[in-house]
């Protein structure tokens, strides 16, 4: 279940996006997920 | 459009306090959250998730009986929408408030310390996200989960925003706490080992606590980089586990974190805001350390003129007025202490007038006492 490639997985999803705003999208919501 | 002058005057006078300058006169900022709806006869539920217009009908409502000088926001502060669809309810917001079922504070094994130090972000990403959220566990539904994530994470940035630029406009009362994070031991405490994890990782394994904390640093800071290009307000952080630390523990795990925030956020050109919960006088020798000019620490408890006697010039104080007194005191014994605050904590400038805690029940403060300290403040307040 874990250690499953999210980054990877959320490159393909938003594959229409800039890499900058992948990496910031991927960081925000995990960051949101951490924090409660 | 430009802002009008007397929200320029408000945010003029915060600033310079916080800059540990005389302003015109004393800031005035209590911490309002859920407490504005059960005071403006509001729905919490809709003031969050219906209509951004409730919330600034809910602030107004307030700032009419209630003198600010500036806010620290609306107090909807989770995207409830994406932690719906992840966290299977964790978060409940009904007409009470928002409450959190159960509990998720162990994520994190001791044993884990090296890979969190290793790459705290991939650690946080890999192993600690599809553990907390089942639905995050699930590599097939997951993809979904994160794209409905990016959306609602969106929707509720947007939001907000509407609602702050409606009280901001309308009412002239600049939102300065726009932006918050979490120090490094403190996400250690609460996300990931629990108080009782922490606890005695501090005693038995604080060079790993330590190297966690300072690995940790840069992306408790990229949170504020990422959400916070503007550099608006102020950064709130709450402090949850200094006072539970010896003094010699607090100087060598957690002030390291405290102060390089502050430093990284004052060198990013952004200021710092502390909020240091329970009594901080065991501390303070320490804490004067931080840097100068753009730090606020607004204290719960203990000795507030020790406090600002030691932190003068160097650390803006904020507090002074204790919610208890203005939920069970008369409007007298309110106003004497306000005007103590005025004679004791503000010569000098570099001190905000606050109250000791955020208000979120109804039942936190009487009404009418705060009204009359908060406008007692403004009016006498002056320079």
């Amino acid at each position: 279940m874990e250690n499953y490639n999210i980054a990877e997985m959320l490159d393909k999803k938003f594959f229409f996006l800039p890499k900058f705003l992948r990496d910031k999208i991927r960081f925000l919501i995990m960051i949101e997920l951490l924090l409660r | 459009m430009p802002h009008s002058k007397i929200y320029n005057e408000r945010l003029q006078r915060f600033n310079d306090a916080v800059a540990c300058k005389t302003p015109d006169r004393v800031p005035v900022f209590p911490i309002i959250e859920q407490w504005a709806n059960f005071y403006a006869g509001t729905s919490i539920r809709d003031s969050y998730l219906k209509d951004p217009r409730i919330e600034y009908e809910t602030f107004r409502k307030v700032y009419d009986d209630i003198y600010v000088d500036v806010s620290y926001g609306t107090g909807n502060l989770i995207p409830l929408d994406m932690m719906d669809d992840f966290g299977e309810g964790i978060y409940v917001v009904s007409d009470k408030g928002v409450q959190i079922k159960g509990s998720q504070g162990c994520t994190m094994e001791p044993e884990e310390y090296p890979q969190l130090i290793a790459d705290p972000e991939k650690f946080v990403l890999e192993t600690i996200v599809p553990r907390k959220y089942a639905s995050a566990a699930d590599s097939s539904a997951a993809i979904s989960h994160w794209g409905k994530g990016a959306l609602g994470l969106v929707r509720w940035k947007l939001y907000e925003e509407t609602a702050f630029q409606l009280i901001e406009r309308k009412l002239n009362v600049p939102i300065v706490c726009r932006n918050a994070t979490f120090l490094p031991p403190d996400i250690i405490l609460d996300f990931l080992r629990d108080f009782a994890g922490a606890s005695s990782d501090v005693r038995r394994r604080p060079q790993e606590f330590k190297e966690a904390c300072e690995a940790m640093l840069p992306m408790s800071f990229r949170v504020i980089q990422e959400t916070d290009p503007f550099k608006q307000g102020i950064v709130f952080m709450p402090l949850h586990f200094p006072t539970y630390l010896r003094p010699k523990d607090f100087e060598e795990l957690y002030f390291p974190s405290m102060k390089g925030m502050a430093e990284k956020l004052l060198a990013s050109g952004r200021r710092a805001m502390f909020y240091c919960e329970n009594n901080w006088e065991p501390y303070l020798d320490i804490i004067k350390d931080l840097p100068s000019g753009g730090v606020y620490c607004l204290f719960e408890h203990g000795d507030l003129k020790k406090y600002k006697d030691t932190l003068q010039g160097k650390v803006c104080v904020g507090g002074g007025m204790p919610v208890d007194l203005l939920k069970n005191g008369t409007r007298e014994e309110c106003l004497d202490r306000a005007k103590w605050c005025l004679d004791e904590l503000a010569p000098g400038g570099g001190y905000i007038f606050a109250l000791d805690m955020n208000l979120l029940s109804p039942n936190d403060v009487n009404p009418e006492n705060l009204a009359a300290v908060t406008h007692y403040i403004h009016y006498n307040g002056k320079y």
